[in-house]
């Protein structure tokens, strides 16, 4: 039982993961101003 | 930044997949040796690469032969061109504006002409790990044969534009266990640090960023309360940008198996100024200590001595951060903060020992105070020295 | 790592990433702006809201469904078009439907800034083929005819074209091809590459419209994460316009300043010949000509209709004659050109605008949008039937 929801607690992190990194491209086309820190 | 466009997401869609399929750590170990090339060179150029290559060389040769006038000639020539790149408009413009700020102004326009548009990628961050490597070097701790190690040491990705700052001595080690086996679980962990570290930047970080860019102009016009969400704002903009970027660089090189030191630990939970540069970027810090201040004396030649120091420590860490004065007034503030910190008990007596009690039993207080002088640290940090001073004087009055 | 597991957490960001291209994708095909009137700014990239070209398509299609026998009327353009201080229900556009009737359906897709084939007339292209009757209304002012792919919406016109809705044209692929790139550039064409295959501006933009928006914009400040379907349009909230004398002295100097600099009257485009008339220099009479044949593929001209809209009477007043001689060029060179490459044109110079018909140098009071619109309503109505249309995919 633990060890079954210890899968699906991960299952769901990795798909909320997946889904961000998803939302990540979105994001960088409206990107703003960014805050370049430490180019060089 | 860089971590936020599409080439990065395209080029490790193919570099980690790749990396993790292939069976040998070898080819691994080469893959992601040109895997760093293609990211340097793409986003370095030829103007940024050639700068880099010329030190790395010059590092790796003098570390090679072990010599100690190498050594120093080569440490030498890296700050040098460091400070040409990065510092040269500013050193020049400063000292012949004390006499002719018009003829400042032209030297100044001439240099930056004469140098690329902007300084090699990362050289601060490339300087300071090619310094430590020839200091420890000299010191006999150790030496770099294998010139994949040593070019690897140099442009490794996930660390090249904003750190943390790597030690060879923990880096190497990581290196080589992380190209032999790469766990689910390290791939696991990896994915989810940067998920967190884009979090903290795409979700927040940014959005802070805007706001921010968009009422400091009209700081002093705010109402008070306005005034003090925006200084807190600024101190967690800072925070969450320059950690949440410290996340993904580590998140990428646990991706490959490959353990990087930690570069912040909850600064803003820190009692006192000495703690919060243990938990703010920790690398920088360290690296610092150990061959800034103790080549320096540190603290072994009385608490004068360690007081100066510290001053030229914290002047010279402003410095590394940007070429303008509001950088080092920044790292003085800071060196003023822990001179007062580290020595008022012993040096106000009794009176310093009843202070010191005091903040002892009242832990808010000594973190409300930290927090405090830190937070306005920001402020020159990120502004022209009136337009702080204006700034924190507004966050006193009506 | 003792209260996860790492290979289900792999798995799941897989399995999540592929969920979001999925439902991105299904999104994508969906008319989610219903009762949209135009892209007021709350709707485009002024307050970092990029529609993508697959959603504003749903939108032509919901709009306008193929089986109901309506023509299609397509208007891009910029912001005069957009109905720049006009009120939703003001929109000249909503006139022009009403001038010209049920056998008509008309859709705004011009945004601010926007040059002619930018939004509205990528979007023809994506439905020219589907909708061989349908027409496509804009507007210009005299010199400035960047293509498509050339503005600050060129986002759109990328994201059509990698998602392969733009029909294929051998003369653009070839100036594409030809086409200088910057960092910049490759950045936005690879973005949008990678949306094609993901869905990722799709997705997210319609989250953003229907659920929650995750990007604060000064415009909007504390209404910045609100769903964008709640919020209306933004001119409806702004003071009405005011089209009055007094109103244009306080516009003077700067909006004359900013006349002077539109390219209809740039000195840079026109010289004086041997008698001392003004004429346009041959070099920028090239220039037109060549950006307007990269604006859109044939026969696509043929159903296009460009309005070179006015300037308010009122400020032209306040030009020297020199100036006004240019303008008067302008309009006349630009629309011969158009017309030598196949466009419809409608100029505007000397219909009878007068000051009332306008909030500042060129945008439009509610007065001045209903004459644009029976103007426009009249050139189109006078537009010969399409032939169908032979275009590839």
């Amino acid at each position: 039982m633990k060890t079954a929801l210890r899968i699906l607690f991960s299952l769901v992190i990795g798909i909320v993961i997946g889904a961000f990194f998803h939302y990540v491209l979105y994001k960088i086309s409206v990107s703003g101003e960014p805050f370049i820190y430490f180019a060089f | 930044m860089i971590f936020t466009t599409y080439w990065f997401f395209a080029f490790a869609a193919i570099l980690f997949p790749l990396y993790w399929l292939l069976p040998w750590g070898r080819a691994r170990l080469g893959l992601l040796l040109v895997g760093c090339a293609i990211f340097h060179g793409h986003f370095a150029g030829a103007a940024g690469v050639i700068p880099i290559v010329v030190l790395a060389v010059a590092t790796y040769l003098a570390g090679r032969s072990g010599r100690s006038s190498w050594c120093i000639a080569t440490i030498i020539l890296c700050v040098a061109s460091l400070g040409i790149y990065k510092y040269s408009p500013f050193f020049v413009g400063s000292a012949v504006g004390l006499f002719d700020p018009q003829l400042a102004a032209k030297c100044a326009l001439w240099i930056r002409q004469a140098l690329p548009a902007s300084p090699p990628l990362a050289i601060s961050f490339f300087t300071f790990e090619f310094v430590h490597y020839l200091y420890d070097v000299r010191k006999g701790r150790m030496r770099i044969t294998s010139p994949v190690d040593f070019a690897l040491f140099t442009i490794f990705f996930p660390s090249l534009v904003a750190g943390p700052i790597k030690r060879c001595g923990d880096f190497l080690p990581a290196l080589h266990r992380g190209v032999a086996a790469v766990a689910t679980a390290d791939v696991a962990i990896g994915l989810s640090r940067v998920a967190i570290g884009f979090a903290k930047k795409v979700l927040i970080s940014d959005n802070l960023a805007t706001v921010i860019n968009y009422y400091a102009p009209h700081f002093t016009q705010q109402s008070l309360g306005t005034r003090w969400l925006l200084f807190a704002a600024i101190a967690f903009r800072i925070l969450l940008d320059f950690s949440g970027y410290s996340d993904i660089a580590i998140g990428l090189a646990r991706m490959f198996g490959i353990t990087l030191p930690e570069n912040f630990r909850w600064p803003y939970l820190a009692s006192s100024l000495q703690e919060f540069w243990q938990r703010w970027h920790i690398s920088l810090s360290t690296w610092i200590r150990d061959y800034i201040y103790i080549p320096l004396g540190g603290s072994r030649h009385g608490v004068a001595r360690k007081i100066v120091n510290g001053f030229i420590v914290f002047a010279l860490c402003g410095l590394w951060h940007g070429a303008a004065w509001n950088f080092i007034v920044w790292g003085i503030f800071h060196g003023a903060g822990l001179a007062v910190c580290g020595n008022y008990r012993l040096l106000l007596g009794r009176t310093g020992a009843q202070i010191g009690a005091f903040l002892d039993r009242f832990p808010p207080l000594s973190w409300a105070l930290t927090t405090g002088y830190v937070w306005l640290g920001w402020l020159l940090f990120f502004y022209p020295l009136p337009q702080a001073y204006k700034m924190a004087a507004s966050l006193f009055s009506r | 790592m003792k209260l996860f597991s790492p290979i289900p957490i792999c798995v799941g960001v897989i399995a999540g990433f592929v969920a979001c291209c999925l439902l991105g994708r299904a999104s994508s095909q969906k008319n989610i702006y219903k009762n949209f009137q135009r892209l007021h700014p709350f709707l485009e990239q002024e307050t970092s809201y990029y529609p993508t070209a697959s959603q504003l398509v749903a939108v032509a299609r919901a709009q306008c469904p193929p089986s109901a026998g309506r023509k299609l009327v397509i208007l891009g353009g910029n912001s005069v078009f957009n109905g720049s201080g006009q009120k939703h229900g003001e929109l000249w556009s909503r006139a022009l439907q009403e001038e010209l009737g049920d056998r008509y359906q008309v859709v705004n897709f011009s945004a601010p800034g926007a040059g002619l084939v930018d939004n509205g007339g990528v979007i023809f292209e994506c439905l020219a083929r589907e909708y061989p009757q349908a027409l496509f209304v804009t507007n210009t002012e005299p010199g400035y005819y960047p293509a498509g792919n050339r503005s600050a919406y060129s986002y759109l016109f990328w994201d059509a074209y990698y998602k392969g809705l733009l029909p294929s044209d051998a003369r653009r692929e070839k100036r594409l091809a030809n086409e200088k790139e910057t960092p910049g550039s490759r950045e936005l064409k690879l973005g949008r590459r990678m949306n094609s295959a993901l869905y990722f501006n799709d997705l997210w933009t319609d989250v953003s419209y229907r659920y929650v928006s995750t990007v604060w914009t000064s415009w909007l400040k504390e209404r910045s994460f609100r769903p964008r379907r709640r919020l209306p349009d933004w001119y409806d909230k702004r003071p009405p316009v005011v089209a009055e004398e007094s109103e244009f002295q306080q516009m003077l100097p700067g909006h004359l300043d900013a006349l002077r600099h539109r390219h209809a009257l740039s000195t840079e485009r026109y010289q004086q010949n041997g008698v001392g008339a003004w004429v346009q220099t041959e070099e920028s009479l090239h220039q037109d000509e060549a950006q307007i044949a990269d604006l859109l593929p044939e026969p696509l001209p043929h159903r296009s209709l460009v309005v070179f809209t006015p300037y308010n009477p009122w400020f032209l007043a306040h030009l020297t004659d020199a100036e006004r001689t240019r303008v008067e060029l302008g309009f006349s060179n630009g629309g011969l050109l158009l017309e030598k490459a196949g466009y419809h044109v409608l100029s505007t110079f000397d219909r009878g605008f007068v000051p009332e018909d306008f909030g500042d140098t060129v945008h439009l009071s509610p007065a001045g949008g209903r004459r644009l619109a029976h103007l426009v309503a009249e050139s189109i109505r006078s537009m010969p039937e399409p032939n169908q249309v032979a275009l590839t995919r």
